[in-house]
């Protein structure tokens, strides 16, 4: 991470570390709408029951994000996942963090490189 | 949807950085509408999808209804009803409203990016679906 500023690894751990230890029954289950994510700019993840996190993203609007479909869900129905053991666990971001979104998402990636982020 | 006239229209894609504006006229050539609709469309689009009414109307005047609280001049080239759901937005989430804009327009044009900075600028294929989708639904909506 030595190319990225130390507030702002700080910061990716942080997040990181909320999204991991989110308890997977407080993710949003998967649903044709994604009527219970918020429509607002923030760092998203695909959580898996027991496999862990699978996909991490951001998106400015993450509902819609996902209502447009999402290459992760593509890639958990390819290999036979069950949609109940999938839930989405994110985090809103501020207007400050918003605008180095992409950095923090990639300094998480890097920290514990999700399968489905990789393809 | 009403088109802005051509001092508007050069105004408004002024604000953005010149990339940018070239991928709003590349999305208005497929769709056949000026950029500055697409503009428009994006913001639309972006708002419903938050539940904040989009204000696309045609009786909506794009220059000089700017609403009390809207202090950016990028707002101006909009109309009322729109630069109040921009407000709304704004308010709601905490993010300066012409950075709301941005956020529209970035959204539109790479659903993965979070600003014009780290935005990908190549004309998607179902983006271009949901433009028409979208200005479809409003013209009859509107009719």
């Amino acid at each position: 991470m030595d190319d990225y500023p130390d507030f702002l690894v700080k910061e990716a751990q942080r997040l990181l570390d909320i999204l991991v230890n989110t308890p997977f029954d407080e993710g949003t289950p998967l649903s044709k709408k994604f009527n219970d994510l918020p429509p607002r700019p923030g760092i998203y993840a695909f959580q898996h029951h027991t496999l862990g996190i699978l996909y991490i993203g951001k998106s400015t609007n993450i509902r819609a994000r996902l209502r447009g479909g999402h290459k992760a869900l593509g890639w958990a129905f390819i290999d036979r996942m069950d949609p109940d053991d999938v839930r989405i666990a994110h985090i809103p971001l501020s207007y400050q963090w918003n605008r180095v979104s992409y950095q923090l998402e990639q300094v998480m990636i890097r920290q514990i490189k999700p399968p489905y982020s990789d393809r | 949807m009403q088109t802005a006239d051509s001092t508007t229209t050069s105004t408004i894609l002024s604000h953005f950085p010149e990339r940018i504006q070239a991928a709003l006229r590349a999305y208005g050539a497929e769709i056949n509408l000026p950029p500055e609709a697409v503009v428009q469309l994006a913001i639309g689009y972006f708002l419903e999808s938050a539940d904040i009414a989009p204000g696309l109307s045609n009786q909506d005047s794009p220059n000089g209804t700017a609403s009390p609280d809207a202090n950016s001049e990028i707002l101006t080239h909009l109309s009322s009803p729109m630069q109040k759901g921009i407000g709304q937005y704004a308010t709601e989430y905490e993010f300066p409203p012409e950075f709301v804009i941005e956020l529209a327009v970035t959204f539109l044009l790479d659903p993965e990016a979070s600003s014009f900075e780290d935005c990908q600028v190549g004309v998607q294929r179902e983006q271009v679906y949901l433009l028409q989708q979208y200005s479809k639904h409003h013209q009859a909506e509107a009719a």
